[in-house]
């Protein structure tokens, strides 16, 4: 058993923090784009969908890249910040969180999607008519009517940005404590062909996916 | 007071149009085949389609117009649809709070309704686990007990037995009475409704063939040879009937004869006069339109003995009506039920 460095539990800590922080903003944010996604008759429905869908298809250096531009010093966003007294968010931690949120975009809304979509308009509305407010009816029936869709979503999104590589490596490239996250300091061992330790956390996150993705399909179909 | 309802709502095959003002008290039955839009319509004016060129007024309250859409728990209506819709996370017990405990003001008692739909045995499970029956009874249980000002149901029956089903319709009809709740019933049974309705609406393609009060739409087509029966309020004089409710009388459990007859075994023998003779759906036989003190009732008999008997209108006959023929739904506390 190789023992691990403390660079190498700054590591974990820093990802499992990149993971819950991605994991939180993307519940809150995906809820309303799921909600329309599911319910809208719009004709830009398609159009949204794809956009949501693209960190699936693209190489996460492409997303990475013009990331970096725009959070960087010239870029529209890191410009902005710097103008304002700020500091432009490449290679720092907002960037990458930045980076995880958009990346993981789909994994939160399309299992919220489905949710939604399952559950209808139908319950709310009938809801409703015995008196609930808009809000009421949301917390008391439609909430727990999408657990499943909740926990699918917040679990593939932590999962999801425990293994990202290279939208991090190209924003937040590899600062210790800052921006070298897990998979990007396992690629740093390699090159440095500290094999023993590639391995250590390698094999660590392979057993980590394997029980996560086991619990979130050997969930019972909610009754 | 009344229910106005006004609009147009495109469907895949034809446009649903309805301009109508209904009663605000009894119940009126909207009638039509399936996929005539009777359901979209009790939609429509439930307020679960959205639609724009819809006018909705109930009594003084404005539902819904071109520029307003009132809440629907503002609208207070008690919603049973096809589908009993109860929340399947919550037991019973609380499917039936969740509008009980929101109600302003309680007419219906909690324990009556608990009992009066059978439901107290069901309060601890959740409704995955009840039957088909078992899930409308708590969903008809539910709507009452949010004390609404007007019911609207769609085929809210279908999965009870018949004489669950009579319970219920009766139990219906009570506290529509009572509490002057007006009640909306959509239904593909014409038979099963007419018996209950005091009101009725009758759609075809998206179209309203033909509204109005029960009791005079029974007088006409297409009501007159589809059911051929008619509904009259008791206590009729000369009729041994103790209930106050209204008789059903199917022209078929109707004879004519010129004189009282004195052994027979019909009881009931009114003395009427011939007010019309219409075609009957037999080509034989021709229902023949009494009147019996301002109320209208029909037999059903041969052309046959109508000639032989040289019937006339305006002609005064007596009219022998089967006791087993005054139908009237039976009300009784629910035992064991599904």
């Amino acid at each position: 058993m190789v023992m691990l460095q403390p660079s190498d539990y700054q590591a974990i800590s820093l990802t499992l923090q990149l993971a819950a922080v991605t994991t939180a903003i993307l519940l809150v944010l995906a809820t309303p784009v799921a909600w329309w996604l599911a319910f809208t008759g719009s004709r830009w429905r398609g159009w949204v969908q794809a956009i949501v869908a693209m960190p699936l298809v693209l190489p996460p250096t492409v997303l990475g890249f013009y990331l970096l531009l725009a959070l960087g010093p010239n870029g529209f966003i890191g410009a902005t910040l710097e103008s304002l007294g700020g500091r432009h968010l490449a290679f720092s931690f907002t960037g990458i969180v930045i980076g995880s949120v958009i990346y993981s975009l789909p994994f939160a809304v399309q299992p919220l999607t489905e949710a939604f979509r399952a559950m209808g308009k139908r319950p709310l509305l009938v809801a409703e008519s015995l008196g609930a407010t808009r809000w009421q009816a949301l917390r008391t029936i439609a909430l727990p009517l999408c657990r499943g869709g909740f926990v699918v979503a917040a679990t593939l999104v932590f999962a999801h940005t425990l293994g990202e590589f290279g939208v991090i490596l190209m924003i937040g490239g590899s600062i210790p404590g800052e921006t070298q996250v897990l998979s990007v300091l396992i690629y740093d061992h390699t090159e440095a062909l500290n094999y023993s330790a590639a391995h250590a956390l390698s094999l660590g996150l392979i057993a980590f996916a394997v029980v996560v993705l086991a619990v979130v399909y050997g969930r019972r179909p909610q009754q | 007071m009344s229910l106005y309802v006004k609009g147009s709502v495109p469907l895949q095959h034809f446009a649903l149009q309805f301009d109508l003002t209904l009663p605000n008290k009894g119940i009126t039955a909207i009638v039509g085949p399936s996929g005539s839009g009777k359901t979209t319509l009790l939609e429509v004016i439930a307020g679960l389609r959205k639609t724009s060129a819809v006018k909705i007024r109930f009594g003084k309250q404005q539902w819904q117009s071109a520029s307003n859409f009132m809440g629907l728990a503002e609208r207070r209506m008690g919603l049973v649809l096809q589908d009993p819709m109860l929340f399947p996370h919550l037991t019973v017990a609380d499917n039936l709070r969740y509008g009980w405990q929101r109600a302003q003001q309680h007419f219906l008692s909690w324990d009556e309704v608990i009992q009066r739909c059978g439901v107290a045995e069901l309060l601890e499970q959740k409704p995955p686990q009840l039957s088909g029956g078992q899930q409308q009874r708590v969903a008809f249980a539910r709507a009452l007990l949010a004390q609404p000002q007007v019911l609207l149901l769609d085929e809210p029956f279908s999965a009870l037995d018949e004489a669950t089903r009579q319970h219920f319709v009766a139990y219906l009809r009570e506290v529509s009475a009572q509490h002057g709740l007006p009640v909306l019933w959509v239904s593909h049974q014409l038979t099963d409704i007419a018996e209950v309705s005091d009101y009725i609406v009758l759609l075809s393609r998206g179209k309203i063939t033909s509204s109005g009060a029960l009791v005079e739409q029974l007088r006409h087509e297409p009501l007159r040879s589809m059911l051929a029966m008619a509904v009259m309020a008791t206590p009729l004089p000369g009729l041994d009937e103790d209930a106050s409710k209204r008789l059903r009388i199917y022209a078929r459990d109707v004879s004519i004869s010129l004189q009282p007859v004195s052994h027979s075994s019909v009881r009931n023998q009114l003395w009427s006069t011939i007010h019309a003779v219409h075609e009957s759906s037999h080509d034989a036989e021709c229902l023949v339109e009494l009147e019996y003190h301002g109320q209208y009732f029909f037999a059903l008999i041969s052309n046959a003995a109508w000639q032989q008997l040289a019937l006339s209108v305006g002609q005064r006959v007596v009219a022998h009506i089967k006791s087993a023929a005054l139908h009237h739904p039976v009300s009784q506390q629910l035992e064991n039920t599904c």
